[in-house]
């Protein structure tokens, strides 16, 4: 990938990661601490019938968040795939693909609660499942990041390594812009002839 | 700084913001069209009610956030200073947005009652809010490129 395209894609994938998480996160927890408070007052049927129209509703942020997730995070992973190979990188890739797996449970659990006409038994304590879930999962990308970030700002002897991984197997399409003070050839004592 | 004191403050910046945004998403698109069937007083009531909840969310979220985003900003702020202008100038929108958002927050959230432009208030929050994490993004991302040769010197000075 050219790295113009790539100073493109990686804020906006970044940007897009983090809104559909807040899409799902903050409507999930909304829908199961603050609407079934906010509707005790009203009749039974009333109740269900508001929660029945409320989940048809935060049926679109789910999908649209679910999507949004895969994209960015099918980016991300084509961005680390070739240095989470690298065997300096095992434990992060370990938490990076604990982060990916737990996701993905609670992106299917995410949909499963709202696909379909009716919703499951006790929804509301399966939504809550899902947050803890999905509480989990963001702290496993956050340490996921951390790890990557203080890896690869470790200094190293004979390759120069960006935050993320990216540059060093792809030097020839980014110009390097790191000042050097080393002289552009070797000095030598040998005297001259 | 203790890598799990990092990592915490890194969860503990993104969980607020999460719900802050989530929250006010559900709250000004997806509750209004749930409750349109019940009757006027009945729709207000619920709506009261679900906003006197996230106030106390959202309070607790934006302390959090200031908590977690000062003690970032001391963090990372010699960084900012070696990728500036870009870094400081991304750095200072993140800022003046976050409390542009946190006034109409509380102005809107203000009182028993919602003030009568409470939902374009809401509308403009969320559009404030996509912008500011746009922004936080490309901060990031600024963060991680490479120094460039003027700019460090420039910091050196």
């Amino acid at each position: 990938m050219p790295y113009w395209l790539y100073d493109i894609v990686y804020p906006l994938s970044r940007w897009l990661h983090i809104v559909c998480t807040t899409l799902i996160v903050g409507g999930t927890l909304f829908f199961e601490l603050v609407l079934p408070i906010a509707i005790e007052d009203l009749k039974r049927e009333q109740q269900l019938y508001v929660f029945a129209r409320a989940r048809l509703v935060f049926r679109w942020v789910v999908w649209i968040g679910v999507a949004g997730l895969l994209i960015s995070g099918v980016v991300s992973l084509y961005r680390m795939w070739r240095p989470y190979q690298l065997q300096e990188f095992g434990y992060v890739s370990g938490w990076a693909f604990s982060h990916v797996g737990l996701g993905a449970i609670g992106m299917v659990l995410g949909l499963l609660l709202t696909m379909g006409r009716q919703p499951p038994e006790n929804p509301v304590r399966w939504m809550r499942l899902n947050l803890v879930i999905l509480l989990v999962v963001i702290f496993l990308g956050s340490a996921t990041r951390h790890f990557q970030l203080s890896l690869a700002e470790r200094p190293h002897s004979n390759r120069q390594i960006n935050t993320d991984g990216w540059n060093p197997f792809e030097p020839s399409n980014r110009p390097s812009t790191q000042p050097t003070t080393a002289p552009a050839t070797n000095p030598t004592t040998r005297p001259s002839p | 700084m203790n890598p799990v004191l990092i990592v915490i403050l890194r969860w503990l910046h993104i969980i607020p913001a999460a719900i802050a945004i989530g929250g006010l998403i559900f709250m000004r698109f997806v509750l209004p069209p749930a409750i349109r069937p019940l009757g006027d007083e009945q729709q207000r009531e619920v709506f009261l009610r679900a906003r006197r909840i996230f106030k106390i969310m959202l309070h607790a979220c934006i302390l959090l956030l200031i908590i977690s985003g000062v003690l970032n900003s001391i963090r990372f702020y010699p960084v900012y200073q070696q990728h500036r202008p870009l870094a400081i100038a991304l750095w200072h929108t993140h800022m003046f947005l976050a409390v542009i958002v946190f006034v109409i927050s509380f102005w809107s959230l203000a009182g028993k009652q919602p003030p009568a432009s409470h939902r374009a208030a809401a509308t403009v929050n969320v559009i404030l809010l996509l912008v500011l994490v746009a922004v936080s993004s490309t901060l990031q991302w600024a963060r991680q490129s490479p120094v460039q040769p003027t700019t460090q010197q420039g910091a050196s000075r």
